[in-house]
């Protein structure tokens, strides 16, 4: 359970929530963090919605940040991790505004920062964690974890996860460089946080069953993303585009 | 007779055809300018690329020097020179979007830091100006 004393090893929390049109999902995900974690301050990143995210969120306490277009999750989190930098957080959270991640989850990766990791990635597939993905979903899935664990040099399980703890030096690095297309802003962000010389962790954690995505995402759009991020990765290899932190 | 008719035919491929080309490429590109949906550095491209084509079709011969002069043999590497400088123009505009929503990116990201920093300093949220392009997702 994520709680005070929690908090008092990390210092101040910053939950990063990426929504775009989730004006339907926000309050839950909002009351969801409020009751876990209390002493935690939350940013809502308004990815262009429509739908008046931003009026649900900051009516739930919310700080915030409206982008006056529609810039993908990579966009949306790095502001995020701007915000989390400008207001001088210790730990920033990554937090889905779907109602994927749960709250309770939290001080498992929170936990892993504070024991020297810079990212937390919260696992869908470690220590006995079920999750259903749909099949086509979880073959791209291990294909990404194979190639990322082999850039990295670490065994990576489940780099698609959203679910993420960073540590002060992760949010410096994030606020510089964060990839910004689909897949990218998850996959090779581990990527280039491990070539910036930050620490990587994997936690154990459990998330909620998606209603599978949208037919839109459908395969060959699925197969096409699959391309760009493999064509990405391998060009991540050869040319360093990230510069190591001090 | 059939020489005749066979001369005919190549007058009208390789004049009239590139000459009606190269004079719709000059009039789409100026008046693009013209209703400022075209900016004139890249307008320069296409009316360039218009004169050469205009040249050619007043002077097809020329092509025939001119691949005899590089030493072409078979005609399709004209197509495909063609096509190579037609790639490198795409590629170069793909840069130009690329860059553009790098700029756009960050330009997205200053606004919302700004507006959020604007909203701490007012007590109150940042009600913007009513918007002109509503569902231009």
């Amino acid at each position: 359970m994520a709680d005070l004393t929690n908090n008092k090893i990390v210092g101040r929390i910053l939950i990063i929530v990426p929504a775009c049109d989730e004006a339907q999902s926000i309050a839950a995900v909002m009351a969801d963090l409020r009751a876990h974690l209390p002493a935690a301050d939350v940013v809502v990143v308004d990815d262009g919605s429509t739908d008046g995210t931003a009026d649900v969120a900051r009516r739930h306490g919310a700080a915030v940040l409206r982008l006056p277009c529609n810039l993908g999750v990579g966009g949306a989190m790095q502001t995020g991790y701007m915000y989390a930098r400008t207001k001088d957080y210790d730990v920033a959270v990554q937090f889905d505004g779907d109602a994927q991640h749960r709250a309770n989850q939290i001080s498992a990766i929170l936990d892993a920062v504070a024991g020297g990791a810079d990212l937390a990635v919260g696992s869908r597939l470690l220590g006995g964690m079920r999750f259903r993905f749909h099949p086509f979903r979880f073959l791209g899935s291990r294909l990404l974890a194979a190639l990322v664990s082999l850039i990295v040099r670490q065994k990576i399980t489940d780099p698609t996860s959203g679910f993420r703890a960073a540590s002060r030096r992760a949010v410096a690095f994030f606020a510089e460089h964060y990839p910004q297309t689909y897949l990218a802003d998850t996959t090779e962000a581990l990527v280039w946080a491990g070539r910036g010389g930050l620490k990587l962790t994997e936690v154990p954690v459990r998330m909620r069953q998606r209603q599978a995505g949208s037919a839109a995402s459908g395969n060959i759009k699925g197969v096409a993303h699959m391309v760009r991020i493999i064509l990405a990765l391998l060009i991540d290899c050869f040319e360093s585009r990230i510069k190591p932190q001090e | 007779m059939i020489a005749a008719k066979m001369l005919k035919d190549i007058t009208i491929h390789h004049q009239v055809l590139p000459l009606t080309a190269a004079v719709l490429i000059a009039l789409v590109t100026i008046e693009l300018v013209r209703r400022r949906k075209l900016r004139e550095e890249y307008a320069m491209l296409w009316i360039a690329a218009s004169a050469v084509l205009l040249v050619f079709a007043i002077f097809p011969r020329l092509l025939w020097y001119v691949s005899g002069a590089i030493g072409l043999v078979y005609h399709t590497t004209m197509i495909i020179l063609c096509f190579s400088f037609l790639s490198l123009v795409v590629i170069h505009l793909s840069v130009i979007i690329s860059r553009n929503s790098e700029d756009t990116r960050q330009m997205a990201q200053r606004i919302a830091m700004l507006e959020r920093e604007l909203e701490e300093l007012r007590g109150g949220p940042v009600r913007e100006p009513a918007s002109e392009h509503e569902d231009r997702r």
